[in-house]
């Protein structure tokens, strides 16, 4: 919403600049995006006034004019029809610059000197009216720089409006609310409708609402004798001010009533309207309806319409029809002024995807009692500045009439709710200049609403009122406050900052990525159905991803074409699919972990050293150990998204997720060429096998024994099951196992591997013999060769 | 006795400042013998006085042990250091790099996102608050009705919804932790719910249509507009630092009333006008109030006997603002020239 401080002054008294003004209009809740002053895009143009005019020999249409700008008489050639002695008109002299850079220089015209131009509204880029020159006010004195008039103290203010305040949709709302803290209050225009009292209205107007749910209030006035024509220039200038370009006296009175009370208006050209009478009623199944931006539309039954005698002619409150329009031949008007359903009319240009400044008022809420001013408002201006004459009285059809609403506010709840005491007299004072109307009964504040504030409901929102007046800064924060502590355990959240330092302390760089995705990304990662957005922004970003891995991937693949080649990234994120399609989602949080390229890139120690498979299987061990998850294995696993080198995750025997290494259709899918290793473990399952409590181990007393074995090995023999073996044949004192060298080559024969194991031995009651640890190393060795065939190497 | 106690401790004085000398001025592994065999020797100048020490009278024998030991040591100490320096700059014969950069471990980092998020979360959480959490994946239900925005509410309009049926959308606030909290847990709450938000607006310098907010809700008895301003300003300063001003704007939520804009001062230029502020010296922030009494309705929460304050913020804005970050790109796209300075 945008309103200048003149326009603010026809209303309210005050004497701040418009900053001042924007900066008390913010603290009092309506808040200010921006303040632009007028511009206009033209110099060299000065009033004058036309004091002759002769017609051209040899032009059917060109005048000879005499112009005084002043100072001066200059001649002007122009062709316009309205040019008459007297008019009071704008002037560009020779040298003066008009929009689109056109510079004029006097010329000759038919063999006549023009020594400027009398300007069209739409040549200064006032208006769109071309046809013919503006006329000016004739208050405005020859040879002023009409630049400079027109743009003096016209400093816009731009107001972002919250959508309770339908009210301050209108500039007279606006100024309501200076008046407030300029100490004044405001003044709506008056005005005289100039009535033939010899014609009735409703003789001319009949009104019939069949949907008073919907529509609870139509009012309507009949004008005839108007002169359809170009604005005067302080009516083209305040809209276009505000952002409304001026189209011709009609609509732009209907728009300017509106700007001024908030109160949208419609005028209908009456020749149009068979019968002379209106029918408000919903629509019929599979009517249509052809709207002023000639779209025809498709209504419902909800859709309120405005009909004549037996068509629709308008929808309701939202856009006027094209078959029933104000054109330049128009005459009679059958002007409307309304208070239609808010939840109606909103529902109603959602649907159909049309929102105008009409509806967006209605689906607000306006003024109910302000319908009628409204009406007669633009009634007195179309007599005014459109030469009509108004049939006597206007049509209110107003079934049910709105009462105001009656609240009361206990002084003692605006203590409980802001936390101060205000004074009851302060608080009377607050809603006073609000316009409420107030009656204090045993020191209970009873108030009745006014109609221009629909907003104000219940008891909390008069607190606001007095408190927004009041100032929110002029209450004190109270920043020592007694804490009732919340001491519920959140367990996820320590865990999840756990396994972020954990992440991070092992290499990982913590990425934060879009959920929203593009199907053929996540679908090969979900096992069931992805879910997809209904409205998408755009087709690349229309599914909820089902895995981390596709935006962990996405992040790499934008790493790699910049030159990033090495890498480790995780993510805690959520995941998302359907059970039931259509029914039943499942929302998961998932951790990622992605891998690739050299482990120390970049830095001169071994630099080629690539992140493997087993770096990463290493890292989540290492995680699961650190975050005190006991039992982890791996199992054999068939990801279709894997290569042949991937696993399931285990803890307890229940899968908590996978790794491997992304294969070929998957890196041509997502344009990668590199090698990439993932891992995707779920967030809840994991933290379902999460030990919490630490105890403390004795360190053995005594010592232990170390032994290293060393086993040649068929190469497709997995380490797992010799460590198994190992396990199971080394009694009761082996109490580690690890394998610390893996060897293939030229020292041994094809085929085979050699396999070296580190054990440690002991027992926490005693120092252990030689003997006992070498029986221990013979069953291994023994069990070894028995079970799996496997050799000592020697 | 031939010599006085005195003399002879003068005399092995001298000799230690001979020695000293001496060894000073040796420059190889010969001369170093030399001079041990000198001194140290069965037959060295230090072995002679030694002899010295049964001659003196017993009393003063423990003074002169005592001098001839520590000259003793002395000289042991001083050629074997001397030997060990010369065996090590006879190794620099293959030259080691010291200079060679250190090798650093992979250390991983937080995205600057999450360290806002963090720091935010930390300041609350030690001013009494829980963390709650809540679905991405909402229903109306949660993200507008309960929280006084039926259908066809014109509030709806600046919430641009992503839905997936007609019930099911993605959650556009984190508003919704509220209710839900509140449905779970009866007063005294007293909360904060970071999480992820999405609207469907076009990408662009400051839109992206994935977004982080942290929403914070304080229900009990006796809790007030002026205790909503207390814990602002005391977040603030705990995030800004102690000269940070706080400035609360009337402004409209469906689920608060009052409900509040808040500003912070500048951060930048203090409140005087810069380009951060766009001149006004005020930083908008985010939203807050005290929760509409339709709301504590939904979940059946009396109130005349409780009253609450929630408030919002956006990690986004507060980690572009901090960090000077001109483009919410930058977050998601996890460029590893931007990840690595955080």
């Amino acid at each position: 919403m945008k309103v200048t401080l003149d326009w603010l002054k026809e209303y309210v008294n005050f004497k701040l600049s418009a900053e001042e003004v924007a900066e008390k209009i913010t603290l009092q809740g309506l808040e200010v995006d921006g303040i632009t002053y007028v511009h206009y895009d033209f110099n060299g143009v000065f009033v004058g006034t036309i004091t002759t005019v002769e017609a051209v020999a040899d032009s059917d249409h060109l005048s000879r004019c005499q112009v005084d700008v002043g100072n001066r008489t200059l001649q002007v050639v122009c062709g316009a029809p309205n040019v008459r002695s007297g008019l009071k008109v704008p002037v560009a002299v020779d040298g003066a610059l008009l929009p689109n850079n056109i510079r004029l220089k006097t010329s000759t015209i038919k063999g006549v000197a023009s020594e400027g131009m009398i300007c069209s509204a739409a040549e200064l880029g006032i208006s769109n009216q071309s046809d013919i020159v503006l006329e000016l006010d004739n208050q405005i004195p020859d040879g002023l720089n009409l630049k400079e008039y027109l743009e003096k103290g016209e400093a816009v203010i731009e107001i972002d409006v919250t959508a309770n305040r339908p009210d301050c949709l209108g500039v007279i709302g606006v100024a309501r609310e200076v008046a407030v803290f300029s100490g004044s209050r405001v003044k709506k225009p008056e005005f005289n409708v100039r009535e033939n009292s010899d014609q009735h209205v409703d003789e001319l107007i009949k009104v019939v609402i069949l949907n008073p749910e919907n529509c609870p209030r139509y009012t309507a006035r009949y004008i005839e004798n108007v002169t359809i024509g170009p604005s005067p220039l302080w009516l083209a200038k305040r809209l276009e001010a505000v952002g409304i370009r001026s189209i011709n006296n009609v609509v732009d009175i209907t728009n300017f009533v509106m700007m001024e009370t908030g109160q949208p208006l419609h005028a209908f050209d009456y020749d149009t309207i068979a019968d002379g009478t209106i029918v408000v009623r919903n629509a019929k199944p599979d009517e249509s309806f052809t709207t002023l931006d000639e779209v025809e539309r498709k209504l419902d039954e909800e859709s309120c319409m405005i009909c004549d005698a037996q068509k629709p002619v308008a929808l309701g409150g939202i856009m006027g029809g094209l078959n029933s329009e104000i054109t330049g031949s128009t005459t009679r008007i059958l002007l409307e002024s309304a208070y239609f359903n808010p939840d109606n009319i909103r529902r109603t240009s959602k649907k159909m995807g049309l929102s105008t400044d009409s509806s967006q008022r209605f689906e607000r809420g306006v003024d109910y009692d302000g319908v009628v001013y409204a009406l007669n408002r633009a009634t007195a201006l179309f007599c005014e500045l459109g030469g009509g004459v108004a049939a006597h009285g206007y049509v209110d059809n107003y079934p049910n009439k709105i009462e105001k609403t009656a609240i009361s506010l206990r002084p003692s709840r605006l203590k409980q709710v802001l936390g101060i005491p205000i004074d009851i007299g302060r608080i009377e004072d607050i809603l006073r200049s609000l316009e409420f109307d107030v009656n204090v009964v045993n020191d209970v504040i009873h108030v009745n609403v006014p109609s221009h504030r629909p907003d104000v409901s219940i008891e909390e929102d008069l607190i606001e009122e007095v408190a927004r007046i009041y100032g929110y800064n002029n209450i004190t924060g109270n920043i020592s406050a007694v804490i009732k502590l919340d001491s519920r355990k959140n367990s996820i959240e320590s865990f999840s900052q756990e396994v972020r330092d954990i992440s991070t302390g092992i290499g990982y760089l913590e990425i934060v990525t879009n959920t929203l995705i593009q199907k053929s990304e996540t679908r090969p990662f979900c096992v069931n159905e992805p879910i997809d957005i209904r409205n998408p922004l755009s087709e690349d970003l229309a599914s909820l991803r089902s895995s981390l891995i596709p935006s962990a991937l996405i992040v790499a693949r934008w790493n790699l074409n910049r030159q990033n080649r090495s890498f480790k990234l995780f993510e805690i994120g959520n995941t998302f699919h359907w059970l039931v399609k259509g029914q039943q989602h499942e929302e998961q949080t998932k951790i990622v972990y992605l891998g690739t390229g050299n482990i120390r890139e970049g830095i001169w120690a071994e630099p080629d050293k690539a992140i493997g498979f087993h770096d990463i299987k290493g890292d989540l061990e290492l995680f699961c150990d650190r975050l005190n998850v006991r039992n982890v294995d791996f199992q054999d696993s068939s990801y279709s998204f894997f290569d042949h080198r991937q696993l399931d995750l285990t803890v307890d025997g229940a899968r908590i997720g996978c790794l491997g290494s992304i294969n070929r259709n998957i890196q041509k899918l997502f344009e990668i060429k590199n090698e990439i290793f993932v891992a995707e473990l779920d967030f809840h399952e994991l933290l379902k096998h999460k030990e919490w409590e630490k105890t403390y181990n004795s360190i053995p007393k005594f010592p232990s024994i170390f032994r290293d074995l060393s086993f040649l090995v068929d190469v497709d023999v997995p380490s797992k099951r010799i460590i198994a073996e190992i396990w199971q044949a080394g009694g009761e004192y082996l109490r580690s196992v690890k394998l610390y060298d893996l060897f293939t080559g030229k020292q041994i024969e094809n085929n085979k591997k050699s396999l070296t194991f580190s054990l440690v031995y002991f027992s926490e009651e005693r120092t252990l013999t030689e003997e006992e640890v070498d029986s221990s190393i013979s069953q291994i060795i023994d069990s070894l060769k028995q079970k799996l065939n496997i050799n000592l190497r020697t | 006795m031939d010599q006085s106690l005195n003399d002879i401790i003068q005399q092995l004085q001298d000799i230690r400042t001979q020695f000293e000398k001496e060894i000073e001025a040796c420059s190889g592994a010969e001369v170093l013998e030399a001079l041990r065999i000198k001194y140290l020797s069965k037959k060295g100048i230090i072995s002679g006085y030694l002899a010295l020490l049964g001659k003196v009278a017993p009393e003063e024998r423990p003074l002169l042990g005592q001098q001839l030991n520590e000259l003793k040591s002395l000289a042991q100490n001083l050629i074997a250091e001397r030997v060990e320096g010369l065996q090590l700059s006879h190794r620099t014969h293959t030259f080691f790099d010291t200079s060679l950069p250190g090798i650093k471990p992979l250390y991983g980092r937080k995205h600057p996102l999450r360290v806002v998020q963090d720091e935010i979360k930390s300041i609350f959480t030690s001013m009494g608050f829980r963390i709650e959490m809540g679905p991405e994946l909402e229903s109306d239900y949660y993200n507008f009705e309960a929280l006084n925005i039926p259908v066809n509410h014109p509030a709806r309009d600046s919430h641009d919804t992503f839905y997936i049926t007609d019930n099911l959308l993605l959650r556009t606030h984190t508003s919704p932790v509220q209710v839900r909290t509140m449905e779970k847990f009866k007063p005294p709450i007293r909360i904060i719910a970071p999480g992820r938000c999405f609207r469907k607006d076009a990408i662009d310098a400051t839109h992206y249509p994935t977004f982080h907010q942290v929403e914070g809700l304080v229900v009990d008895e006796g809790i007030n507009f002026a205790d909503l301003k207390g814990i602002i300003l005391a977040f603030a300063k705990k995030l800004l630092g102690e000269d940070i001003k706080i400035r609360f704007r009337p402004s409209y939520f469906p689920f608060t009333e009052p409900s509040a804009e808040y500003d912070f001062s500048c951060f930048k230029c203090g409140g005087t006008g810069c380009r951060i502020c766009k001149g006004t010296g005020w930083i908008e922030i985010s939203g807050a109030g005290m929760v509409h009494p339709a709301v504590f309705k939904y979940v059946d929460y009396d109130s005349e006997k409780y009253t609450g304050y929630a408030f919002g913020m956006g990690i986004e804005r507060i980690a572009m603002l901090r960090y000077q970050i001109d483009d919410i790109r930058v977050f998601y796209e996890n460029d590893l020239r931007f990840l690595q300075q955080f």
